[in-house]
């Protein structure tokens, strides 16, 4: 689990963040919202340990500074939107790059690499090259990859944290479901995620908290039904939205307006 | 006691009969030949092309770069190395495996050729001849001109790039002033580019080239409708002497027929 | 390529690119006899184990031994060594690029060593020193020099910026070729001459004692590169990617670039420059058996070696006794099997 406490980032001189607060706990999936610009990628790069910041950042009741980088490595895991890779690797060698920060036998982890591409119902393509893969299929492809690095599903003492930014902007609708039920179901093994996603309304299906982010400060973040609020959202988006609850189930449901070009 | 004389020539003549020579540079090359030692010789470098049956020989290579194996496998007692010849690594190696190895110094005047000659002679067992040679040379050297007639150019080579012209210290030099020419190119030392601009102020005679630069470019008008050669009035009335290639750029010891080639074209003027 | 007969329990490539690797060893010990065996200066395949024991064969005589011991003996191992480097170096440039088409050249190493190397060749004939036996040394320098030239220029806020890295390889890869196109120019004849033959590459100056003093570098290169190769793996798939996984990659980066220099550095003193090589090697390993570094990497620099061997062999056969320069060889070799196999795998360039 993650916690920060006024952290603030920048580049060069103009502040992106500044001083925000803010977690993700164990069994959490936190939503991170924000129009384009409002500093999600910025601030996920930032939990990951990829740039500096003032204030503080403790990943599982320890400053990130001081993490060893191979065993962070085993504890938290990036998948970014868009994962194109020049190369033409195979999906079992895809998968097998995830087990770099683990030192064991070759079999071992070839054994891992069948686990998790069984997970992911990749077993019928471990020999194909990945970018003769369609999209959906090369994120699955990247989630396994990202299973494989936490180790995830197996029995752990120490809680994992996955941070995704857009993984499911591609997708199709159906994959967008594979994808973040994956997520969900790893979250409930006592891990935690936060995802920045643009479509409100998965966020809502999928993510037990949000966090919203608004001129450079936390808008207010909570469990997902109390923020998505239709007054949060109208601050955040400048627009008129509207914010039903869904009708099979009690996440509330984001719809917008048609809007006159002028 | 004529039997004892008999019987000494013929070991002496066996002994010279086993004598390998291979010779790594033009100049050497052609001295040999002149000496009549060519039947030691079994190889040659790359820039031997002078007299023509050194080019039937096998070749190991330019001389500033031999092939270590190739010369070896061709068994030879003597290695005659003319200066620059290399690499030195090869040399060594060629040395180490108990090949006599003579270097030359490259002469840059008539006394260090003569000097090369006599060296020669004495390495190949041929003072004799060498003796002949040099007197031969002396002999037909034409005086060295007083006076300066003509200028001219000696163009190592000319295209779109520029021009390459023989400045002090070279060959064509000594040959231009011994045959009472101005050398245009002599305000820099060896072959280097020289600027057209300047020479159209200062318009030499005529123009001397070597054969297979020449030949190369397609034969003598060719080589004098180039563009860049436009402004000289050499070029356009195509005042071009065509020298052989190690005439005009090596010392030989047929250095006589060079001046005498300039002394004449400037005759027919 | 037939990779669907392998079981889904088995890493996939392992296999196959043991079969390769075989195939490339046999090769390798053939060319071992031809190129001991045969050349100018006797021609059987015997005498590439009759220098052991040279008592036992009499049919060859004390000069022969003598070249094969002193000349090619030492040529041999100088090719393995070279073709093991450029190989390697190559495909951690790729890797350190992310791009298939770079080359220790593309970053300017070999343009910097060689821009070295010919000024000191015109300044030797200039000041009167013999080139030849410093050259190497210059040449060494160069590559060190250009390499932290353009590495300081190429960090941006104390990373490595790759797309930079190959920029200012460009720009240093046209200086370079100027400043040898100016010194030529100006050159007299028997600088030229050396020049031309440096720019051409050879293995001709192999000697015992050459390849002792440049073997520390050309190891350090060698284990050095061999270690990294799983951390440069990973920056294939991206250098963010590599960083999440665990992996420092300014340092290893920073060791990456100077290793290569090392390597090529070294080489580039000992042989003058080879092209071709350390591009297209790479690109043969990787229509084999796939871009990931465990399979690629040792099949890379076996072909490495299978490509030197032969390339040299022919340059010392062909126009007997005289030479020809490899560089040559080696692209009139190379060009036509690598279009062989981008035919047979139109898979696409990665």
């Amino acid at each position: 689990m993650i916690t920060f406490n006024n952290l603030s980032v920048g580049f060069d001189n103009h502040s992106v963040l500044n001083a925000i607060n803010g977690s993700a706990k164990q069994g959490q999936l936190v939503a991170l919202l924000g129009e384009n610009g409002a500093g999600k990628s910025t601030l996920l790069h930032t939990l990951a340990g990829m740039h500096s910041f003032t204030g503080s950042v403790l990943f599982n009741a320890k400053p990130l500074a001081y993490q060893a980088k191979k065993r962070l490595a085993t504890q938290r895991a990036v998948m970014m939107q868009a994962n194109h890779v020049g190369f033409d690797f195979t999906v079992f060698e895809l998968i097998a790059m995830g087990r770099y920060p683990y030192v064991e036998s070759l079999k071992m982890q070839s054994e891992k690499v069948n686990k998790y591409a069984a997970i992911m119902d990749l077993s019928h393509y471990l020999t194909r090259r990945v970018s003769a893969l369609s999209g959906g299929e090369q994120q699955r492809v990247h989630m396994a990859r990202t299973l494989a690095q936490l180790n995830a599903f197996t029995q752990s003492a120490e809680p994992k944290l996955m941070l995704l930014d857009e993984p499911t902007s591609a997708l199709d609708m159906r994959h967008q479901h594979a994808l973040l039920s994956c997520v969900k179901a790893f979250v409930e093994q006592g891990n935690s995620a936060i995802i920045a996603i643009h479509d409100l309304n998965l966020a809502s299906l999928y993510a037990t908290d949000a966090i919203l982010l608004h001129n450079k400060k936390v808008l207010q973040s909570g469990p997902i039904n109390t923020v998505l609020t239709e007054q949060n959202l109208q601050q955040m988006y400048a627009m008129k939205l509207h914010v039903n609850p869904h009708p099979y189930n009690d996440a509330p449901m984001v719809f917008s307006q048609r809007q006159e070009f002028l | 006691m004529k039997y004892l004389f008999i019987l000494f020539a013929l070991m002496a003549q066996s002994a010279l009969a086993q004598e390998r020579v291979i010779s790594a540079g033009g100049t050497l090359t052609e001295i040999i030949y002149a000496l009549g030692k060519q039947n030691t010789l079994v190889a040659v470098d790359q820039s031997s092309m002078y007299p023509h049956q050194a080019t039937q020989l096998p070749q190991v290579g330019y001389y500033r770069d031999l092939a270590a194996e190739g010369v070896l496998s061709m068994r030879p007692t003597t290695l005659l190395a003319l200066e620059g010849a290399g690499r030195s690594q090869a040399l060594k190696q060629i040395e180490a495996t108990g090949v006599k190895l003579i270097h030359y110094k490259k002469p840059t005047s008539v006394n260090e050729l003569l000097e090369l000659i006599k060296r020669l002679g004495t390495d190949l067992n041929a003072k004799q001849k060498a003796q002949t040679l040099i007197t031969h040379i002396t002999k037909s050297l034409p005086e060295k001109a007083k006076a300066q007639t003509h200028s001219a150019l000696f163009l190592l080579s000319a295209n779109e790039r520029g021009l390459i012209a023989a400045g002090q210290e070279t060959v064509p030099n000594l040959l231009f002033s011994y045959a009472g020419i101005t050398n245009i190119g002599a305000t820099h030392s060896g072959f280097k580019a020289i600027n057209t601009e300047v020479l159209a102020i200062n318009q030499p005679d005529f123009l001397v080239a070597p054969a297979h630069v020449v030949h190369s470019l397609g034969g003598k008008q060719a080589f004098c409708e180039q563009p860049t050669l436009r402004l000289l009035k050499a070029a356009q009335t195509c005042n071009l002497l065509v020298m052989d290639s190690l005439l005009s750029l090596g010392m030989s010891p047929r250095i006589a027929t060079a001046i005498n080639e300039l002394n004449e074209y400037k005759a027919h003027l | 390529m037939n990779t669907l007969t392998l079981s889904r329990f088995k890493p996939v490539t392992l296999s196959q690119t043991h079969k390769w690797m075989l195939l490339a060893s046999v090769c390798i010990f053939a060319l071992a006899l031809l190129s001991i065996g045969y050349g100018p200066a006797g021609w059987d395949w015997r005498l590439a184990i009759a220098w052991l024991a040279p008592e036992r064969f009499n049919q060859f005589d004390a000069l022969q031994i003598n070249v094969v011991m002193q000349i090619r003996l030492p040529r041999f191992v100088l090719a393995v060594l070279v073709g093991l480097v450029l190989a390697q170096t190559g495909a951690s440039t790729q890797a350190l690029c992310r791009n298939p088409l770079a080359d220790p050249s593309i970053i300017g190493i070999s343009a910097g060593a060689a821009m070295v190397a010919v000024a000191f060749i015109a300044l030797s004939a200039q000041f009167n020193f013999n080139a030849q036996l410093y050259l190497p040394y210059a040449s060494f320098l160069g590559a060190l020099g250009v390499t932290s030239l353009v590495y300081f220029i190429a960090k941006q806020q104390g990373q490595i910026n790759i797309t930079t890295l190959i920029l200012v390889g460009v720009a240093i890869n046209a200086l370079a070729f100027a400043v040898i196109g100016l010194l030529s120019f100006f050159a007299d004849d028997s600088a030229l001459r050396l020049i031309n033959y440096w720019t051409m590459g050879s293995l001709g100056g192999a000697s015992w004692s050459t390849i002792i003093q440049a073997l520390p570098l050309l190891l350090i290169s060698l284990v050095g590169l061999w270690r990294l190769k799983n951390p440069m793996n990973l920056l294939l798939i991206g250098e963010s990617q590599a960083q999440y996984l665990g992996v420092d990659t300014n340092k290893l980066k920073l060791y990456v670039i100077i290793l290569v220099a090392l390597g090529v550095g070294a080489v580039v003193a000992l042989t003058g420059l080879i092209g071709f090589v350390g591009l297209v090697v790479p690109h043969i390993a990787r229509l084999m058996v796939g871009p990931h570094l465990r399979n690629m990497l040792p099949l890379c620099m076996l072909i490495g070696v299978v490509v030197l061997l032969l390339s040299d062999w022919l340059a010392r056969i062909v126009i007997m006794p005289s030479e020809l320069p490899i560089g040559i060889i080696t692209a009139l070799l190379g060009a036509p099997l690598f279009m062989y196999l981008i035919v047979k795998n139109k898979r696409g360039w990665s």
